[in-house]
Parts: C-alpha cells; structure tokens; sequence
C-alpha cells in the first residue's frame, strides 16, 4: 500500500524527538484532503442532524401543549381516582419527547469516531477499536484488584519509534450481595462496585535484557502508618532515594537486577510518571512492561455537541491523548 | 490459674519476639554474604571478558603494542587470582576495567575491529557487565546498611554477636576512580 504523507514524515519524525501534537505534523494531517473530506461530511450530517432536532422540537412543544390542556380538561370529563393523576399525560410527553430530542444526533457522534478517529489514528499508525482487548489477567494480576466482571473500552494497538505498544480502557467490577427488605420477607439482591477504572497500557522495554520480574506497586499509608502489600511475589528492594520510596514500594525476584533496571535516572523517570499519573503500578516481565493507571479521562473522545462546530482544535485532542499515551514508552525507553 | 495463664502467655510471646529478632538477625547477615557474592559474580563475568578481548586485539590490532601488553599481562595475573573482595581483587579488577575501557576506545580507530561482530557483541557485554556491577555494588552497600543498623541498635545488636555478624565496610571507589577524568588520555 502506497505511503501516505503523514507515515512518511512519521518516519522521519521518529528519528526526532517531537511530539506529533507539537510538531505540526497533526496539522498535516488535519488539513490532508481525507480528513478534511471526512470532516465536510460530518458537517452535513451534524446539519441535518440540528434540522431534524429543530423539527422534532416543534412537535413535541405541540404535543406538550395539547397534554397540558387534556391534563386540565380530563378531570372535568371522567372520574380519575385523583386529580393530579391528570399530570401524568404532560409528564409523559414531557419525558419521551426529551429522550426522542437528544436521541437525535447520537449517530452523528457515532460516525464522528469510527470514521474520523479512526481515520487520523490510522494515519499516525495505529489501530483504534472498541472492547475487543484480548485480556491476559495473569500479567497483570498482582497489580490489579480482584474483579467479577471487566469492561473494556478503546484499544489502540501501535509503535512508538519501533516500540510496539498497546492500549485499553477499562473497568473491572466486584460483584457484591446485600440483603434487602421486600414487604414482610427478605431478599439477597447483586450490585457491583467499581474496583478499578481506568487504562492498562503494555510496551517492549529493549534498552538492557533485565531478565527477572520487577513489581512497582505504589506505597501507600494509612495516617503514617506502611501498609502493606501482603502475598507480594519477590522481596522488598529498598532503593536509594528517599522521595521514590515514599511513592513506589519495588518487589523483585532478583535484586541485583531490579537495580540494574532502577537506575537513579529510572527513578526520576517513574517519579516523573508519578506526577502525569499518580498511583499507577506497574510490572516488568520477559522484558515487557505493563502499567495499570487509574484514571476517569476519557481517551480518544471528541466533544461534539450537534449545535456547536466541529473544530481542528477540537480534534487535536485525539493527538493530545495519543501523546499521553505514548509518552510513557518515551519516557520508559529513553 | 488465671493469673499463672496470663503470665505464661507474656513468657510465649517474648520468646517468639527473641526468636523473631534472632531469626531476623540471620537473615541480615546472609544477605550481606549473598550481596558480597553478587558481586564477586558480576567481577567474574568481566574477567572472562579478557581472554576473548585479547585474542581480538591480537587479531586487529598489531601495532598497538601497549594495549596488547597490558591485556597480555592481565590474563597471566588473573591465573592465580582468589575469588572474593580481597584487596589484591579489587585492585585487579579496577586494572581490568581501565584496560577494558581503553582497548574499546582505542577501537574506534579501526573500522575493521569496530564494525567486527565479535567486538560489538563483547563491548555489549562489557557494557552490561559493569551496569551489573554497579547494580551489585549498590545492592551490597544496601545490605551491609542494614547489616550495620543491626550491629550498632539495641537489642539487634545482642542478636547480631549471637549469630555472629560484624560491620562490615561500604563499597567505596578507589582514589585513582576518584580522579577527574581527563580527556587528553582518550585524544
């Protein structure tokens, strides 16, 4: 397949040390006839989109109006059990023409990520696609917290200077029982509880062949007072620097080679990770690293309301998470 | 009765308390051994390195007469050298290092030797071995802080003269490893 521009200045931005966002490449991109094809398309769909919610809006005032009179009339012409129950037709109308108006518009935000999202993804070299992450709990199962059920939500899958890395949301969920009151009896009844939300993130560690499994789990405290990580595999490797040991508590299987990973510029590189995204952990295994960063952003959306314009500044956040993302391999492989 | 329970339950659980701290003292002191090994490991690795570095340069490098003979001279000293951090091996293999460093340097100079699979696979290694050495250094200076905690703070300490563990000494670089380095010695 023919190279389209952005892959090949990709290559030779790969050879720099810029950031797609910062380096005007992503207004390369964002200015390429596909996009801006894309992006035309999207606003004819966003204008009829806006049309038809204008149109619908006016029969559901109509309808809104014709309940309120019914709603005023009704009690006059047939027993109703309680006056007010005439509310209900108001009510109703109210609830469901709101639903239909905001239902409108939904496919426009559909389309505005599975094509172009996908399309500028696909430019820088990745592949954006929606929870179909195969999972192997066991690499990260001594940073995770036990779950019932998992849910997952973008993967990219890419290369950042020959790194290849991939990406997913996710939220995992405890199943959990109450027992609750129904009339004179008792029933048990299921709900689940978010244990941990956010994005699991995998990359090749390639500048030593470290050989031994490294766990960087993060220290934390209860007023003071160590808490510790019981049934962690490995003994405590207690480093040198005191401000990366109130933050990470390391665990390894091997402490020469835990310090020969955790060199004094390791350590300020993880601190450094630590402010971007505080309380991640992370695991390096077959010299791959794998990190769980507990998180609420939402990545690779793009806020798209149907009566505001779509924007390139509004799209170069897509850029602006990828480069979240990959900065950690930046920051880890440097 | 209850009394006499209570009183035996003290008694337990100060001899489990000793027995931990007794327990706790050995453990200290096997890994300051397990962390002087590490690196007597890690000096082994860079030992052999020499002969394979030698028999490269002999290979490439004729007329470069003083590489050789250090090289040369090294290999015959490391045959009767004991294994373990005596002052003789330390001296050694700072000896090792140096040679090491300058026969990798002076090797840029001949694009044959650079380019040669066998260097850039023995200075890789060379490279990985002293990351691991220093990584074993920095494991043996945490393990005889700890060893020495214990030594010097009651009541560990009784426990350390019970099993036996002494202070030992920090790793510290030589006072030629000390010195800045100058450029001109590489030009």
């Amino acid at each position: 397949m023919e190279e389209t521009v952005w892959q090949a200045k990709k290559k030779d931005r790969d050879a720099s040390d810029q950031s797609s966002a910062d380096d005007g490449l992503a207004e390369d991109i964002l200015k390429s006839n596909a996009v801006q094809n894309i992006m035309q398309d999207l606003e004819v769909q966003r204008l009829d989109a806006l049309q038809a919610r204008r149109s619908a809006l006016n029969w559901i005032l109509g309808f809104f109006a014709a309940s309120v009179v019914l709603a005023i009339v009704l009690p006059g012409m047939i027993d109703l059990p309680e006056p007010w129950m005439s509310l209900f037709f108001p009510l109703a109308v109210a609830v469901i023409g709101a639903v239909v108006y905001f239902s409108i518009g939904s496919s426009y935000q559909e389309n505005l990520k599975q094509t172009l999202v996908w399309h500028i993804m696909a430019e820088a070299g990745c592949s954006l696609s929606d929870g179909d992450y195969s999972f192997s709990a066991y690499n990260w199962r001594e940073i995770l917290p036990g779950y019932d059920r998992d849910t997952f939500g973008d993967h990219v899958h890419g290369d950042y200077k020959g790194h290849e890395f991939n990406f997913c949301e996710v939220e995992l969920e405890e199943r959990r029982t109450r027992v609750v009151k129904s009339g004179d009896s008792y029933r048990t009844e299921t709900y689940y509880v978010t244990v941990f939300r956010g994005f699991l993130m995998s990359f090749d560690y390639t500048e030593k062949d470290i050989g031994a499994d490294i766990f960087v789990r993060d220290n934390n405290n209860f007023f003071g007072l160590p808490i510790p990580h019981l049934f962690q595999s490995g003994d405590k490797v207690k480093l040198e620097d005191p401000e990366f040991s109130k933050i990470f508590e390391i665990f390894s299987s091997d402490q020469v080679k835990s310090r020969y990973f955790f060199t004094p510029m390791m350590m300020e590189t993880f601190k450094k990770l630590h402010d971007w995204y505080p309380d991640f952990q992370a695991i390096l295994r077959d010299n791959r690293l794998y990190f769980a960063v507990p998180t609420y952003h939402d990545y690779f959306e793009v806020s798209a309301p149907v009566n505001e314009a779509l924007t390139e500044e509004t799209v170069m956040t897509v850029f602006h998470d990828l480069d979240h993302i990959t900065s950690i391999v930046k920051a880890v492989n440097s | 009765m209850g009394s006499s329970l209570i009183f035996f339950g003290i008694i337990i659980f100060i001899l489990f308390i000793a027995w931990s701290m007794y327990a706790r003292a050995i453990s200290v002191k096997n890994k300051a051994s397990e962390a002087e090994s590490a690196i007597d490991v890690q000096l082994q690795k860079r030992r052999d390195l020499v002969p394979n570095v030698l028999k490269l340069a002999k290979k490439f490098m004729e007329h470069e007469a003083s590489i050789l003979g250090e090289l040369t001279e090294l290999r015959s000293s490391m045959a009767g050298l004991q294994s373990g951090v005596s002052a003789e091996a330390i001296k050694m293999d700072g000896a090792i290092s140096g040679a090491l460093g300058r026969f990798f340097a002076v090797a840029e100079n001949y694009p044959d030797l650079k380019s040669d699979t066998t260097v850039v696979n023995a200075q890789d290694t060379f490279e990985e071995v002293e990351g691991h050495i220093a990584a074993a250094r920095r494991f043996y200076n945490a393990a005889v802080l700890e060893n020495n905690n214990m030594c010097e703070t009651f009541p560990m300490s009784f426990f350390a003269g019970m099993v036996g563990a002494k202070e030992l000494p920090f790793f510290e670089a030589t006072a030629e490893a000390k010195k800045p380095i100058d450029v001109d010695d590489y030009m």
